[in-house]
Order: structure tokens, then C-alpha cells, then sequence
């Protein structure tokens, strides 16, 4: 299948087209800030480059930050009306507890706590109360709020009460944008309304963006169906990433591990991705990114998505050197690499100088770095070294097992004579790890059940619900003899009669292109 | 006296997730509501055990149920005045102050959730020391000559009295109500008065749960090692470091029970737990067992990992102290030795290590 992977990086926007397995084009150039306009050029040229025709591409997939960066920069966030259903429990904690003020006071267009909600016995804490929704109804039409967050206890094993409110709100608004907790977030009220939260702070702008983008491919000549990574390293198509832009959050950092664990044909390894100002470390195992053990956040908000473990430091190509400790970082250039730094006859002394000198990178002049003690050169290198090492060994325990791939726009700061792993691989394509990890990016679908086994026998359950997952991932676009179930977990939950466990159950399986996109939610 | 404002709440979460030895519920959560209630009702106000009148009347609180639900509908309110109305019209009188029943876990928040709106303060102390799976272990059950009447209330404004014929009875009729409530309920124990109850009840340990949370904080701060920052606050005992390699979980009559291993480059910890850490063996030799401590903290953080939530791989260390004295009485550990929990292992005393 030929196809165009696309990561949109803070700085960088990185292409790659790919048939079937085989590479045939990248490019790497600078973002700029009308993002449909850049990845238009960008195709454009990506195309041109490879004498590559529009009509022959069949499917884009794009992994971006975009999202995520919204929510970090606190822009193009639109104000969200807040629903919790679940009175009279959960009054002790109210929405938005915890929340920097700063994000707060943007996304805040009332809270409202409403009857309702499960428990988890399936019956009803309290019966809906049409009128409470009603009266939110006034205030959203007098207020003008175009996004609602609607999130109800329990909602992931029953979400009767969420859709319900849906339907009413719908009738009346039907402009509204919704977006429902169960569709969203896992167990555990607060993050998973936290979530939705976010969620319905970003619907303006990812219907914005997607459908502009949409356009935008669709005016060169890209008819092929538009796909965006998510945090799993698994595909949406645009038409639920414009529902669930939260879902993309953590896209960036798992295509980047993704892409390099591809390079390299490793279903195990230690990731290094050495950008302009950060290097960003990571672990797949079995294929997978490792993911992160604790609570997740974003922007100081506790969400509790499946993100992968990553370990970031300050250590980049456009990295500060001290003149005289040659301590690296944590201040960078960052996209201004080529004003300032000594190889572009800037006059700051950066991690690339260093690596440029010593010959492991190829970048600028060589001349302006020449006149460099080579000790000191040493030294710098050791510490980027030094410092990369001890994070990862916060990790993973380094003892010649291991190998460590190194991928980024600035891969060649760590040289590959490192001791302690079994092999430091420099793959080709390093620079573009992450569009080839968009590019490679697979369906998924997740089935999250209750279960008393000592009701239900296990063994029939448990068959039951893979073929529910695996078909649904088919329904979602995957090509049926590569589906796999990935991930079964089984977490007993405690202080309850029987035997009761909280399921999840997940299939992967490769794309198939597909001509007709249907929308999957309403 | 001492007052509570906001900026301490994090330590007491901090110092009551270590003392959970594994168990009693994530206090993050509690964190939440108390801070909140802070902001709105104003600060707390702590006494100690020895500032107490004769008059005065103790209700010791905790949650009590499976964590799942409490992560999804956490407290409305009512609970709380539920139980002091049934004190109040079955003892023909207020509670004066609000007691933590388990400064383990979540439940060192507990009375601090409501205290400042109802106007009550709190007693810095509790009834274990630690946190216990089930609620007759309790220091109450050990010394008290009466151990019920007990009450439950939920949010919906049910609430039940109820009297048992001994704190087992207690437990097993409760459980089961906490469940037709919903999964969770707030219980209160039989209240105290402090004349015939300061034997029962551990002083100090609210106070306790701070100067943990502040030394792993200051050690942090002074980039010093926070797990033993944590450890000497117990005056506790390091027994190993390592990284997690198998953790083995199964719903045994409600609570859960398994196994999880730790190694490093020599050594292998196997620590056993039932909700709580309760018996922790390095290489086949008994390291230490309940109802001395065992926590399980991250390595770089200092921080208290709970039974259910700890994950493969993660680097931490694991420390034990000794229990309050009163849980090593005969009758004691009648309650809470490794037998009672099935395991074929005789109570190991806590010592320091020679080396």
C-alpha cells in the first residue's frame, strides 16, 4: 500500500512515503505556524521528489502534537459547559479540582452536578431529572457555549445516563458538540472526566483543523482517506480524531518509538530520540512502547491514559555548552540552530559544534569549529554521554542485553562506542523515526468489562469477547489475517463478593485502505 | 493544638501512604477533598490525646469498601451527618471530635474531610497505627470490653446501627452492607470517651503522617535519599532494593491476596500481601512479617506504592518498623500475626540488622 506518513513536530515537520514495507522518500523541513498550508507544501514536494502521483497514494496518516500543544499553550481552547452526573455521590470533589487556574478560567463555562450515574451493581445512584438538564440547556443557548463535557459514575460499564443526556441536549442543540466520558476515559471519575474535559475544549479546534487539512490534501489531488496517530501508536480515522482530538496527545512521542523499533526489526530495545532541545527516552518490549507506570498527566491535569514511559532531558543539537564546564543544556537554541550556532557562524557554542567536530555529525562548516581543544570537545560529549546514560538506567537496568537505538534529528550526539548495551544502532531514517511510525501505525479496538467469574464462566467469557474486539477492529479498518489480540488484563478488584475483575481486552491488526469512511460516531 | 492549613495536606497523604504498609486506599483522592474543603470552610483544628476534657467524645471514622468505586463516586456529604445524627440521637450526644479509625491509606483524611465544615476538630491519633484489611483490627477490639454499637451511612442518606456480639461479627455483617450501599460506605466506630479509651488509642500518628511526608519532601529538596529520609521517620530498617519482576493478584473472599517479587544483582525479596504487605522473605529467610510495617516505596521518589497499583519493573526499595507496642500483646497477635492470615509463619519481632 503506498502511503504518506506525516509527524508535525514543534520544529520540525517530517515526511516519509512508503509502499508496503519499502522506504521510497523522506523530507524534513521546518513547521510553520498555518499547519494545512505546511503539510500541503510538504506533500507537494514529497511527491514531486519522488515523481510520485496524488492519485496513487492511498492513505495519510499523520501523527502531530497539535493538541497537545493547545493545551500546553493554553490557545484555541474554547470554553466547555461541565455535566457530572452522579448526585448525590461525588459532591465532595468537584470538576476541575485540581486544575491549574491559568487553563481553568479559559476552558470554564459552567459546572453542573446533576442526578444520576451507576453503580456498580448496574442499578442507578439516582434516576436523571429531565428538568436539572433542562435548565443546562437555557444556559448553554444564553451563553452560546458550543461544547459540552457530559460525564457520569460509572459510565465505562454503563453508559445508559451519558447517552441519554446526549439525546436531550441534541434535540434542542443539535450544533452542540458532545463529548461523552465513557467514550473516552477509563475508571477513576475524576481523570476520566478530566479527559472529556479536555476533550470538549479542543472540538472547535480539531474541526477546524481536520477539516481544513481534509481540504487541503483533497485540492492536490489526495482522495485517499486521512488517518491521525494515536496515543497507543494506533490509527482513528480524521472523523473520530475530530470527535477525540484528546486521544492523539501522546501520538508524537510513541510514533517516535514506534518508527525506531521498525527501523531496526527490534521488538525489543532501548529508544533515544535526540531532537533540538530534548532527548526523549523510551522502552518497547514485545513490540510495544512500555508504558508509563504512574498517573499520567498533561499541562499539571491528572488524566489517566495509557501513555508510553518517557524520560526527557534537556539535551539536544541546539543544546548550550558552558565555555567553561562544558556542561550541556538544558538551554537550547532550539530551532535556531542555523543563526547561532558556531557551524553557521553564529556565536553560540552548541551540541552540535561538538558533535560536528569530533566528525560524527555532518552539518555547517567545518572551519568555524576547528580551533576547539579536543579535550574539551571530549569532555562535552562524555557529559551528553554520562547524562543520556544515567537516565536510562533509571529504566531499565543496563547489562549488555540491551540494545539502544538512536533516533532524532540530532541522533549523532551520542557516538556509537557506548559500553554496557549489546548494540547502539544509528538505523537509516533516523531523523524521520517518527513519520515512519505514523506511517507504520495499525488499527486497534478495546473492549473494558466487569466480570463476576464466579457468575460467568471464564473460559466461554473471555472467548466471547476477543471475537467482539477482533471484529470490531475489523470494522475499524483492519485487514482480517493480521488482527492479533495484543493485551488481555484482568485486574481482580478488591473488597467484592465472587470472583470480579475488571477486563480489558485489545486487537491490533495492519490497515487495509479503505474508500468509503464511514463515521463511526454519531 | 495545631492547625492544618492547606500546604500540609499533601505531607499527611504523603507519611499515610507509607503508613498503609500497602493497603488502605490511595490518599490522593482524599487529598483532593480536603484541600477543597480547606479552601472553602477554612483550616482544621488538631488536638492532642493528652488536651482532651472528660467530657469529651470521640467518633472515629474511615471509609470502609472496594477502592474501585470509591475512585468513581467518592463522598457526597451526607454520610458524615448521617453518623452524627445517629451518635447524637443514640448516645443523647454530639460527637465533640472527629478521630481517623486508620491512619493508613485514605483514611488519615477521612476526618479532615468534613471537619472544618462541621465544626468539629480532630484528634491527632488513630485506632491501628497502620491499615489493616479488615475493621476489627483495630486497637478497640483489643482493649475495649465493647466493640459495637458500630455505624454506616452511604450518600443517598441510608444509614445503619448496627450491634454484633464481637468485632468479627462486626466486620462480616458491615462488609456486606458497604456492598448493598453501592461498594463503599463511611463507618464510624463506637464512640470514646477519652477517660476509659486513651489506652486504645494511638497518639500522635496524624502528626506522624506529616513528619514522614516533610522528610521525604526536605530530603528531595536537599537531594538526599528520600527512602531513608521516610525510613528513620519510623525509625525503621532497610531491607532491600531492586526492581520489580513478578506480581501475582487474586480476589480471595474480597480482598486482594498475592504475591510480588523484587530482585536485584544478588538477592530476591518476595514480600506477600493480603490488601496489606504482610510478610516479606529475602531468599528464603523471613525478613520481617505483620504487624510490623512493610513499605514499599519508589526508589527516586521516596514515594509509597499500594498493593494494587504497584507495576512491573519499577525501581524501588522496601523498608520495615516496628507496629505500635500494644499489636505484640498475646491477644494481639491473636488478631494480626501471619497465622491469622494463613500464612505458616510465627510472628517475627523487628530488630536492627548487625551490619
Amino acid at each position: 500500500m503506498r502511503r504518506i506518513g506525516i509527524d508535525v513536530g514543534g520544529t520540525h515537520t517530517d515526511m516519509v512515503l512508503m509502499d508496503g514495507e519499502k522506504i521510497i522518500k523522506t523530507i524534513k523541513y521546518k513547521t510553520s505556524i498555518q499547519v494545512s498550508e505546511s503539510i500541503q507544501s510538504g506533500i507537494k514536494r514529497l511527491l514531486f521528489e519522488s515523481q510520485e502521483n496524488a492519485h496513487n497514494i492511498q492513505a495519510v496518516m499523520l501523527g502531530t502534537t497539535h493538541f497537545t500543544n493547545a493545551v500546553v499553550e493554553k490557545k484555541e481552547l474554547n470554553p466547555v459547559a461541565i455535566i457530572r452526573l452522579g448526585l448525590p455521590a461525588t459532591q465532595l470533589v468537584a470538576p476541575l479540582t485540581d486544575w491549574p487556574s491559568s487553563i481553568k478560567t479559559i476552558i470554564h463555562g459552567g459546572t453542573f452536578l446533576c442526578h444520576g450515574g451507576i453503580e456498580l451493581t448496574n442499578q442507578a445512584i439516582s434516576l436523571l431529572k429531565k428538568e436539572e438538564i433542562e435548565r443546562i440547556i437555557d444556559f448553554i443557548q444564553e451563553k452560546k457555549i458550543e461544547s459540552v463535557a457530559i460525564s457520569s459514575v460509572f459510565s465505562p460499564l454503563n453508559d445508559e445516563h451519558e447517552l441519554a443526556v446526549a439525546q436531550l441536549i441534541k434535540e434542542k442543540l443539535p450544533h452542540c458538540h458532545l463529548s461523552l466520558s465513557s467514550r473516552i476515559g477509563r475508571l477513576g471519575l475524576l481523570q476520566r472526566e478530566n479527559a472529556t474535559i479536555l476533550n470538549a475544549s479542543l472540538r472547535v479546534l480539531a474541526k477546524k483543523m481536520l477539516d481544513t487539512l481534509k481540504k487541503s490534501l483533497q485540492h492536490i489531488g489526495i482522495s485517499a482517506p486521512l488517518f491521525i496517530s494515536q496515543n497507543d501508536g494506533t490509527l482513528i480515522s480524521e472523523t473520530e480524531a475530530k470527535f477525540y482530538p484528546v486521544k492523539t496527545f501522546a501520538s508524537g512521542p510513541t510514533n517516535s518509538l514506534r518508527g525506531a523499533a521498525y527501523l531496526c526489526q527490534l521488538s525489543q530495545a532501548v529508544i533515544a530520540d535526540i531532537g533540538g532541545t530534548t532527548t526523549d527516552i523510551g522502552l518497547i518490549q514485545q513490540g510495544f512502547p512500555v508504558e508509563a507506570p504512574l498517573e499520567t498527566r498533561i499541562a499539571g491535569i491528572r488524566i489517566n491514559f495509557r501513555m508510553p514511559h518517557l524520560l526527557s532531558i534537556g539535551i539536544g543539537g541546539g543544546s548550550k555548552i558552558n565555555p567553561m564546564t562544558a556542561q550541556v543544556g538544558p538551554k537550547s537554541v532550539g530551532y535556531q540552530l542555523q543563526k547561532k550556532a558556531f557551524i553557521f557562524g553564529g556565536p553560540i557554542l552548541t551540541a552540535s559544534d561538538l558533535a560536528v567536530a569530533a566528525g560524527w555529525m555532518n552539518l555547517g562548516k567545518h572551519h568555524y569549529i576547528k580551533h576547539i581543544d579536543p579535550a574539551f570537545i571530549s569532555k562535552g560529549l562524555q557529559f551528553i554521554q554520562t547524562a543520556i546514560c544515567k537516565s536510562i538506567k533509571t529504566l531499565i537496568k543496563i547489562d549488555g542485553q540491551q540494545c539502544l537505538v538512536l533516533v532524532g534529528g540530532a541522533h549523532q550526539l551520542l557516538g556509537t562506542h557506548l559500553t554496557g548495551f549489546k548494540q547502539v544502532i544509528r538505523p537509516k531514517y533516523a531523523e524521520i523515526a517518527n513519520a515512519i511510525g505514523a506511517a507504520i501505525g495499525q488499527v486497534s479496538s478495546e473492549v473494558n468489562k466487569v466480570v463476576d467469574f464466579s457468575k460467568t464462566p471464564r473460559a466461554k467469557y473471555l472467548k466471547e469477547m476477543k471475537k467482539k474486539v477482533i471484529d470490531h477492529a475489523i470494522k475499524q479498518g483492519a485487514a482480517i489475517n493480521t488482527v492479533k489480540i495484543v493485551d488481555i488484563e484482568e485486574v481482580p478488584l478488591t473488597y467484592f463478593p465472587g470472583n470480579s475483575f475488571k477486563l480489558k481486552i485489545k486487537a491490533v491488526g495492519n490497515l487495509v485502505a479503505i474508500k468509503n469512511q464511514t463515521s463511526l460516531h454519531g | 493544638m495545631e492547625i492544618l492549613y492547606q500546604s500540609d495536606i499533601k505531607f499527611i497523604s504523603m507519611g499515610a501512604m507509607i503508613l498503609g504498609s500497602g493497603g488502605g486506599g490511595n490518599p490522593y483522592m482524599g487529598q483532593l477533598i480536603v484541600e477543597k474543603a480547606i479552601d472553602e470552610w477554612g483550616p482544621i483544628t488538631v488536638y492532642s490525646l493528652s488536651e482532651l476534657k472528660e467530657t469529651d467524645l470521640i467518633l472515629a471514622i474511615g471509609v470502609m469498601g472496594t477502592p474501585t468505586v470509591f475512585l468513581e463516586k467518592m463522598l457526597g456529604g451526607q454520610e458524615f451527618l448521617s453518623l452524627i445524627h445517629v451518635v447524637d440521637t443514640q448516645f443523647g450526644k454530639k460527637p465533640t471530635h472527629l478521630m481517623s479509625a486508620e491512619i493508613g491509606g485514605v483514611n488519615a483524611m477521612t476526618p479532615l474531610m468534613q471537619a472544618a465544615r462541621l465544626n468539629l476538630p480532630v484528634v491527632d491519633g488513630d485506632l491501628i497505627g497502620r491499615a489493616f484489611p479488615e475493621i476489627h483490627m483495630n486497637l478497640t477490639s483489643l482493649m475495649l470490653e465493647k466493640s459495637s454499637p458500630i455505624f454506616i451511612a452511604d450518600e443517598k442518606g441510608n444509614y445503619v446501627f448496627l450491634h454484633c456480639i464481637n468485632p468479627q461479627w462486626n466486620e462480616k455483617i458491615v462488609r456486606h452492607i458497604a456492598l448493598a450501599m453501592g461498594g463503599t460506605g463511611l463507618i464510624a466506630l463506637p464512640p470514646l470517651a477519652p477517660q476509659n479509651s486513651r489506652h486504645a488509642i494511638v497518639g500522635g500518628s496524624l502528626s506522624l503522617a506529616k513528619a514522614i511526608g516533610q522528610a521525604i519532601d526536605q530530603a528531595r529538596k536537599r537531594k538526599e535519599d528520600p527512602v531513608l529520609a521516610g525510613c528513620a521517620q519510623l525509625c525503621g530498617e532497610l531491607i532491600f532494593r531492586g526492581q520489580v519482576t513478578d506480581i501475582q493478584r487474586n480476589i480471595v473472599n474480597g480482598f486482594l491476596k498475592g504475591c510480588l517479587t523484587i530482585e536485584n544483582k544478588q538477592d530476591r525479596l518476595e514480600v506477600f500481601f493480603q490488601n496489606e504487605y504482610l510478610l516479606a522473605i529475602k531468599n528464603k529467610k523471613v525478613m520481617s512479617t505483620t504487624p510490623n510495617l512493610i513499605c514499599i516505596v519508589e526508589e527516586k521518589s521516596g514515594e509509597g506504592i499500594a498493593a494494587d497499583e504497584i507495576r512491573f519493573a519499577t525501581r524501588v526499595a522496601v523498608y520495615t518498623a516496628p507496629p505500635d507496642k500494644r499489636w505484640l500483646s498475646k491477644k494481639g497477635l491473636q488478631f494480626i500475626s501471619p497465622r491469622c492470615f494463613g500464612y505458616d509463619i510465627d510472628y517475627k519481632p523487628f530488630t536492627r540488622s548487625e551490619s
